[in-house]
């Protein structure tokens, strides 16, 4: 009876393809004509999106009901006795992980319709979205490790499109370029790993690999050192797309992008592809246990790190960045000490969640425009906000409501997934957990820090100090000394153009208070917030749906059966102290003023400095990879000019120098050619009777 | 005895193509007679229409049963099959281009289309000539409608030269070929079928003769005139130059072709004694036509000079197949002619086209022909980067076949000489691409700023149209879709009977093969 929807099942990631492909066609055949039509086009696309949700929707209430897991194949390339086989599978992970992305991608889209209604490319900006749906979506049904690969890179090429949207912005320009390169070194990895699992186990399907890497490790015709090292290889894949430590610089630049996209990519799809990779080949990990504590160490340092920096930062969407990547560490560590369940259940309520979080920043950022203009450097500033829930009540609640599920408070729904994860990390190795833990309180207070100089205290957007002081420091940033004295007259034209830049960005200011957003973004909103609270639920402890849904068939599940109060307690306990420890520290700092973050500041400035300057790894990269590179490619350069070049000249030269003497050769006289053709036929004849 | 019973016993149904091309050749003969000048409205498309009919005639004699006619002079096998393909084929889409070119010329159209089927007549019999004399013959039948086709425009002093040359040093090469020939009679006591001259001089003792080396060098020299390898390629220059531009197409494709299957027969039945020696000396001539071929056309600056230096060079990359000798050797043979005849005339087309337009074939002339005339930069593009091997376009995956049989087959100096040349080439084609794309108005040629409207509504213009797009399509697709010419290439090498003894003789004779069948019949 449910055999139809699996059939079409393929229409999945076809139809939001089919619309960037018309819309994209469409905008290169009439170019900015289309803008007029932009409502009906965005409306269609955002219909498209819709109907894969349904269709999504209608997969997993398959799934759930206990349907087998469905793959179609076809022959896709031949060559000897190597198949390569191309089509889409649907399970139990494949169903979840499409209801997440579709939701959270069909409301981004809704929201979109919003934040860009004034952005001359918004017919481009959707048509670019509906091909990143459509490229999620078929990464999710891949029924083998090529396919993955292949929409991994359109995913990757998707992203480098979106983050790079205001392409006339340089930061935006060189923002996409870091993230694409970062990708492509994690992604060279990963597919040097699938060619070496492939020629180990002569698969390229999931199930099939993990088996018979087992089988060859157990059998001992495979050391395990050399299966853990292709395992890790295709763990690299992951640490780029899923922002993991040392690949994770370029996430926080990719908020560049337009905010809708930042919730998409960069909060709920896109950077968990990794994390669902990673589940996807769970079988080929698990039986390694050198890769397995790569893959957690890494989560949890990603998890702490990321947490670190987010404490100082003061842009709202590089904080929220920062959060990410700290969470995607805990969904890594979660894989990686074996909770399977617990990683992905995080995914989804992270999915949520985060998602929400970036749309009220974007939903902030909005609001702040309408005061301070479009300039980036002003309006995703923490120090100018504050006091905005008077402002905006629907977008601080749901942030709040957001707040709260990442700082694991119950009943929300990161306190849920959160705790799964500690618990799991704290049986297999405690000092995990105590990482874990650790960053869970800071979570707590850096998102809350964010929300209370956001929302509550004073509106400060019409500090001209403030600005003034942004501005400066913006300035430093791009590498200027400025202070008394150290003017000289190319900073005196910096300025002037940063001043008229500047007044441009100020026409966009007209109000001195920012406003509520229109109801086609807090709409979304409101949406997300339901599941933010309530999704938790469906994976507690006691009754965990989730974690029986998603095991992987076939697999004894582990035991739930016995359930512990007094240990759930513990944990639970234990984890929520620690949030409200952050949560006070926050009140007191931000609120009430009793602790002054700047002294704590200056006690600790190298701390403060380590973690304001994101652990200086962006500068130790820029020394290290960029300038080496650079250095390298100046001495190759000079060696290509001096010793290749001159090869290549030669060469030519002498086959000009040839070629105009050979032509002589011909000098039209009958006579001289029969003369050659005898010479010629006379000289071979000898040549082959005396050989 | 009647007719059926004689045509039986002839098994004359082997030469029902080239029948058809007598049949339309006198048709137009007789027809522009009675008709008169008007005639050359429809004759055009009867030669056409003729050609395709012989074409349609070869499609069906693909999987004769018995290909030997006429009493053993005459070989319809698969090969035979596809090389007259390829000379009826090329004469086919030569025509549509010859008709405003001769209309503007001032002279007789049916004429000149009946010189060209004769033409045409000669080489297909060629391809398929079993015996010494009707190997002669049909040397000669396509030699001399080539010397006329050369001299047609009879008030073009450069015409005459052109002919006058081809007609001289044709004869020279004519009369080494047929000493050789009559030497390889002498041989074999007195026969002329290819295989009992081979069988006879194999029965008169285990060690060649002396004569046997001669008769090989003489009847290389005849058929390297027809193929224009170097060093017996003086003629073409000047004979391409001169000549009308739809005859450089013809001889540049159909011609060569003739001569690239007589090789083959040729070489392989007749002289399986010296088949080292006979390698030996095609390496000698395919190295010096890629070098020579390729490097003197650097310096070139007429355009059909230039496309008759490319086409030495091509002619020496396409040996590298014969000299290897294996399947795919052959295979890639067939292949890149059927190929090269799409991307070559479609070049011929364009240059035919530019000439008509502006009067000179000067290649700076060409330069910012892209702004007044966009269609024909992209054909000539094209096929120029095509010939230059350039993926994805058809040249390229015929030279990769080549130059992977050769590979294949341990020829790696060859391939490494035809590598490096087609680099070579690949810069005087590119030249003439950049040059007609640039930019700056200023930089475009007195010709091309003085260029006529683009009409297609002229008499004669439309055919011109037509095949240029169709060449332009073939060359574009071929290399993408090359799959059926593939496979095409392929079996007519291996349906031929000729061909798989001497794949299986070089074999066990331990020549450098290691080339596994099995790949290629993937």
């Amino acid at each position: 009876m449910m055999e139809p929807i699996y059939q079409y099942a393929w229409l999945i990631p076809v139809l939001p393809l089919l619309g960037a492909a018309i819309i994209g066609i469409g905008l290169l055949l009439f170019g900015d004509k289309t803008y007029q039509y932009r409502k009906s086009i965005s409306g269609f696309l955002v219909f498209l999106v819709g109907a894969t949700m349904v269709l999504s929707f209608a997969l997993l209430w398959s799934q759930v009901q206990g349907h087998a897991p469905y793959t179609a194949l076809s022959e896709w390339a031949t060559a000897g006795d190597f198949h390569l086989k191309m089509g889409y599978t649907v399970d139990h992970l494949t169903a979840m992980m499409l209801v997440v992305v579709t939701t959270v991608a069909f409301l981004v889209m809704v929201y979109t319709d919003g934040y860009m209604s004034h952005d001359p490319g918004y017919v481009r900006f959707y048509s670019y979205l509906s091909l990143f749906s459509s490229s999620m979506l078929g990464l999710v049904v891949s029924p083998n490790m090529v396919q993955i690969y292949i929409f991994w890179e359109l995913v990757g090429m998707c992203s480098y499109l979106l983050v790079g949207f205001w392409y006339e912005r340089k930061a935006a320009a060189a923002a996409c370029q870091k993230a694409f390169v970062t990708n492509r070194v994690g992604d060279f990895g990963m597919l040097l790993g699938i060619l070496a699992l492939y020629a180990l186990t002569q698969t390229f399907e999931f199930g099939e690999m993990g088996d018979r890497l087992q089988t060859l490790v157990q059998s001992g015709s495979l050391s395990a050192a050399l299966a853990s090292l292709c395992a890790i290889l295709i763990f690299l894949g992951p640490v780029a797309k899923s922002a993991q430590f040392p690949l994770h610089v370029w996430l926080p630049d990719a908020m560049e992008g337009p905010t809708p996209i930042s919730a998409l990519i960069h909060a709920a799809t896109m950077v968990a592809a990794g994390v669902f990779l990673v589940a996807r080949i769970f079988p080929v990990f698990e039986g390694l246990p050198v890769a397995m504590n790569v893959i957690a160490w890494t989560g949890a340092f990603t998890a702490f790190l990321g947490a670190s920096i987010a404490i100082t930062q003061n842009d709202i969407k590089k904080g929220l960045a920062y959060s990410t990547m700290s969470q995607l560490g805990y969904m890594m560590m979660a894989l990686g000490v074996g909770s399977f369940g617990g990683g992905l259940f995080h995914l989804m309520t992270h999915a949520y969640f985060k998602a929400m979080l970036f749309l009220g920043s974007g939903s902030v950022i909005h609001g702040m425009e309408a005061v301070v203009g479009h300039d980036p450097v002003l309006a995703q500033d923490m120090r100018l906000m504050g006091g905005l829930r008077k402002y905006m009540p629907v977008t601080a609640a749901t942030f709040l409501i957001g707040t709260l599920a990442i700082s694991g408070i119950p009943p929300f729904a990161g306190f849920w997934s959160k705790d799964e994860i500690l618990g799991s990390a704290f049986a297999v190795n405690p000092a995990l957990w105590v990482i874990g833990w650790l960053t869970a309180g800071i979570t707590a207070f850096y998102m809350f820090r964010m929300y209370f100089s956001t929302f509550e205290g004073e509106f400060r957007g019409n500090d001209a100090e403030i600005r003034q002081q942004l501005k400066n420091e913006n300035l430093q940033k791009l590498g200027l000394a400025f202070g008394p004295g150290a003017m000289n007259s190319q900073e005196l034209t910096l300025e002037a153009e940063h001043e008229a830049e500047a007044h441009d960005a100020d026409h966009g200011a007209h109000s001195e208070f920012p406003h509520e957003s229109p109801l086609v973004m807090i709409a979304p909103l409101m949406v997300l917030a339901v599941p933010s609270v309530l999704i938790g639920l469906v994976g507690t402890p006691f009754a965990n749906y989730f974690e029986e849904f998603i095991h992987p068939t076939g697999e004894a599940m582990p035991t739930l059966a016995e359930f512990d109060w007094t240990e759930f307690v513990l944990m639970a306990g234990s984890s929520v102290a620690i949030a409200v420890v952050g949560i006070v520290l926050a009140y007191l700092m931000y609120i009430k003023r009793k602790i002054d973050p700047a002294a704590i500041a200056r006690k600790i400035q190298p701390l403060y400095q380590l973690s304001l300057n994101k652990w200086y790894i962006d500068e130790i990269y820029h020394t290290v990879f960029v300038q080496g590179t650079l250095r390298l490619a100046k001495q190759v350069l000079s060696a290509d000019i001096k010793f290749v070049d001159g090869i290549v000249n030669l060469t030519g030269l002498a086959t000009m120098v040839s070629g105009e003497g050979l032509k002589y050769f011909e000098t039209g006289r009958a006579q001289f050619y029969a003369l050659i053709i005898f010479a010629a036929v006379l000289g071979i004849a000898i040549t082959s009777s005396v050989i | 005895m009647d007719f059926a019973n004689l045509g039986a016993q002839l098994n004359a149904g082997t030469i029902l193509p080239e029948g058809v091309v007598i049949l339309t050749l006198l048709v137009i003969l007789v027809g522009d007679l009675i008709v008169g000048r008007t005639s050359s409205r429809w004759t055009p498309y009867v030669a056409i229409a003729g050609l395709v009919g012989s074409l349609t005639a070869l499609f069906y004699q693909w999987d004769i049963s018995d290909p030997i006619g006429f009493l053993g002079g005459f070989n319809s096998d698969a090969l035979s099959i596809v090389f007259r393909g390829i000379i009826a084929l090329s004469a086919a889409v030569t025509i549509p281009m010859a008709i405003r070119y001769i209309e503007q010329s001032g002279t007789s159209l049916a004429e000149f289309l009946v010189i060209l089927l004769t033409a045409t007549l000669g080489g297909m019999f060629l391809a398929g000539a079993d015996e010494l004399v009707m190997i002669f013959v049909s040397l000669e039948t396509l030699s001399i409608s080539s010397y006329l086709l050369t001299g047609y425009m009879k008030r073009d002093p450069r015409s005459n030269e052109a002919a006058l040359k081809y007609l001289l040093i044709g004869a020279a090469s004519s009369a080494i070929f047929l000493y050789g020939v009559s030497l390889l009679y002498g041989l074999s006591g007195g026969e002329t079928n290819l295989n009992a001259i081979a069988s006879n001089i194999v029965a008169q003792g285990s060690e060649p003769p002396i004569g046997l080396v001669i008769a090989l060098v003489f009847v290389i020299a005849g058929i390297a005139f027809k193929i224009a390898a170097v060093p017996f390629h003086q003629w073409t220059p000047d004979v391409y130059e001169g000549s009308p531009t739809p005859v450089v197409a013809f001889l540049s494709v159909g011609s060569k072709a003739a001569g690239f299957a007589l090789a083959i027969r040729l070489l392989v039945t007749a002289f399986p004694l010296v088949a080292d020696e006979w390698r030996f000396v095609f390496t000698a001539l395919a190295v010096l036509s890629m070098v020579l071929g390729n490097v003197v056309a650097l310096a070139q600056t007429s355009m059909k000079r230039m496309l008759a230096y490319s086409s030495i060079g091509q002619a020496g990359f396409v040996m590298i197949g014969l000299i290897v000798g294996t399947d795919a050797g052959y295979a890639s043979m067939v292949f890149y002619m059927l190929v090269y005849l799409f991307m070559n005339l479609g070049g011929f087309t364009c240059v035919i086209l530019f000439s008509l337009r502006t009067g000179t074939d000067q290649i700076s002339e060409y330069s910012g022909l892209y702004q007044k005339d966009p269609l024909l930069t992209l054909g000539l593009s094209v096929c120029l980067l095509s010939l230059g091997g350039i993926p994805p376009l058809a040249g390229f995956f015929g030279k990769l076949y080549l130059f992977w049989a050769g590979w294949q087959a341990g020829a790696y100096g060859l391939v490494l000489v035809g590598l490096v040349t087609s680099v070579i080439s690949i810069y005087y084609y590119i030249r003439v691409v950049k040059m007609m794309v640039v930019k700056e108005p200023q930089e475009m040629s007195d010709a091309v700023k003085n260029y006529p409207e683009v009409r297609w509504t002229l008499p004669g213009m439309r055919p011109l149209q037509v095949s240029l797009v169709l060449a332009v399509v073939a060359t574009s697709l071929a290399g993408i879709l090359s799959n059926p010419l593939f496979t095409l290439a392929n079996n007519s090498v291996t349906n031929t009977p000729l061909l798989q003894s001497s794949v299986a003789m070089t074999q066990d004779a331990g020549a450098p093969v290691q080339l596994a069948d099995a790949e290629i019949n993937q």
